[in-house]
């Protein structure tokens, strides 16, 4: 009974922690820009949960985050809905099977969230004729990386919330 | 050793594959906010207004410690001088090359419209790069409609009402590269389309124009009027110009006029006369 009461716990806890960063992401920082470029912030964090959690859990909170970003409104939502479980199960799998579940092997999993997400959506725009900036790949490249600062910070967050739920 | 893909994971991913299709799909023949959005719209409304409201309070009170309150009225006072006059020039300048052409029909005077405003707060903003837009704190339950222009206090265009839900509203702002908006050069009357272009220095493009158009630096450009713009609204200010890939037109560069990094209220026109 406590072990079930602590993984809903567990689980309610990464899913406020989703609300804090979708908020974080479009209200604090929507309209920062850091050399031009915007933070994504809900790829890191999802990469975060499924190197806690294993692939399989984690591809489930990807999925569920996926599709609240994209209903929330934000251009090109879908594509997170399909990379953000492709992303968690790649994350989540190599670091718990392979690795140990700390910072460093996660940090790869974040680098390939954001890259699989936002990398997705340039190309599908770039090869849909959406309209881009000139320097949309240097944007995209800005973006990755300072987003890659807020890792350190999310996998905190997340080990915080793991051990709080046993 | 666990399997990569296993039969959860492969569950996951094809439900994560169909939902992306469809919401593509959804996506492109709606226009305004699907089924979806609205409620997680209406879920998530409360928490940004709550949110926007605790960081407008986090950076006033910031300012308030670390800035020159006097200054920052100084600043103020002086930037709604600097658009009144800006208005006046503008007016002058228009009037001047309307009394050119109407000379014979004297005691003519254009009757200024009659805006009918409607007010909200920004709470959000799209995290994407490659998008230019933002949510406001009030829906169609507050009479706001899609397809309203939204100004800043000093009338300056912000951009379109694009999705509307029961308490929030979607504005498209004019950096976004899917706004075109009919509009001329005051100082000369030349008219183009104003287009976002999401460069990094946060310009527009003003295209279409004459090949012969003679354009300076600093130069208004504001709004000719159509079914969502009221006339003569301030779009921004002509800071380059050239002739265009065709080589035929000439085309400028614009810094918008509406300050984006700092937009906390905005002001919606519910009804004007065209």
């Amino acid at each position: 009974m406590a072990h079930r009461y602590r993984k809903i716990l567990k689980w309610t806890l990464y899913s406020l922690g989703l609300l804090v960063v979708v908020l974080l992401n479009t209200v604090v920082l929507g309209n920062r820009t850091f050399l031009g470029a915007k933070l994504s912030l809900v790829p890191v964090y999802v990469a975060c949960v499924a190197c806690r959690e294993g692939h399989e859990s984690g591809s489930v909170f990807a999925l569920a985050a996926g599709l609240l970003w994209a209903l929330s409104g934000v251009e090109d939502g879908a594509m997170f809905v399909l990379m953000l479980p492709l992303a968690a199960v790649i994350a989540g799998y190599f670091p718990a099977t392979y690795l140990t579940r700390t910072l460093l092997p996660a940090l790869p999993g974040c680098l390939l969230a954001l890259v699989l997400c936002e990398g997705g959506v340039y190309l599908q725009r770039l090869y849909m004729d959406a309209p881009l900036p000139s320097n949309a790949l240097a944007l995209l490249g800005l973006q990755i990386a300072f987003s890659m600062i807020t890792a350190p910070l999310f996998w905190w967050l997340t080990r915080w919330i793991g051990k709080a739920g046993g | 050793m666990k399997k990569l893909f296993t039969g959860k994971v492969k569950l996951v991913l094809g439900i994560a594959l169909c939902l992306a299709i469809v919401l593509a799909v959804i996506g492109v023949v709606t226009r305004g906010a699907t089924a979806g959005e609205q409620v997680a719209g209406a879920l998530l409304s409360p928490l940004r207004s709550a949110a926007a409201a605790v960081t407008r309070q986090v950076e006033r009170m910031y300012d308030y410690l670390f800035r020159y309150d006097a200054l920052e009225a100084e600043y103020e006072a002086l930037q709604q001088r600097v658009a009144e006059l800006e208005a006046d020039v503008r007016d002058a300048e228009v009037y001047r090359r309307e009394n050119e052409r109407l000379t014979e029909l004297l005691g003519l005077q254009e009757e200024h419209p009659d805006y009918t405003f409607l007010s909200a707060y920004v709470t959000s903003w799209d995290a994407s790069n490659w998008k230019s837009a933002c949510t406001i704190s009030k829906g169609s339950g507050a009479g706001i409609q899609v397809g309203m222009c939204a100004v800043t206090e000093l009338g300056q265009v912000v951009g379109l009402v694009t999705a509307v839900g029961p308490g929030w509203a979607t504005i498209t702002t004019v950096l976004d590269p899917s706004m075109e908006i009919s509009a001329s050069v005051t100082a000369s009357g030349y008219t183009g389309v104003v287009q976002g272009s999401l460069e990094k220095d946060g310009t527009m493009r003003m295209n279409y124009l004459s090949s012969d158009a003679v354009i300076r630096n600093n130069d208004q450009v504001v709004t000719t009027g159509s079914t969502f713009y009221p006339k003569d609204l301030l779009l921004g200010y002509v800071t380059d110009a050239g002739l265009d890939e065709t080589g035929v037109g000439k085309y400028a560069v614009l810094s918008p006029a509406a300050n984006f990094g700092d937009l906390e209220q905005v002001f919606l026109i519910a009804d004007y006369e065209s």
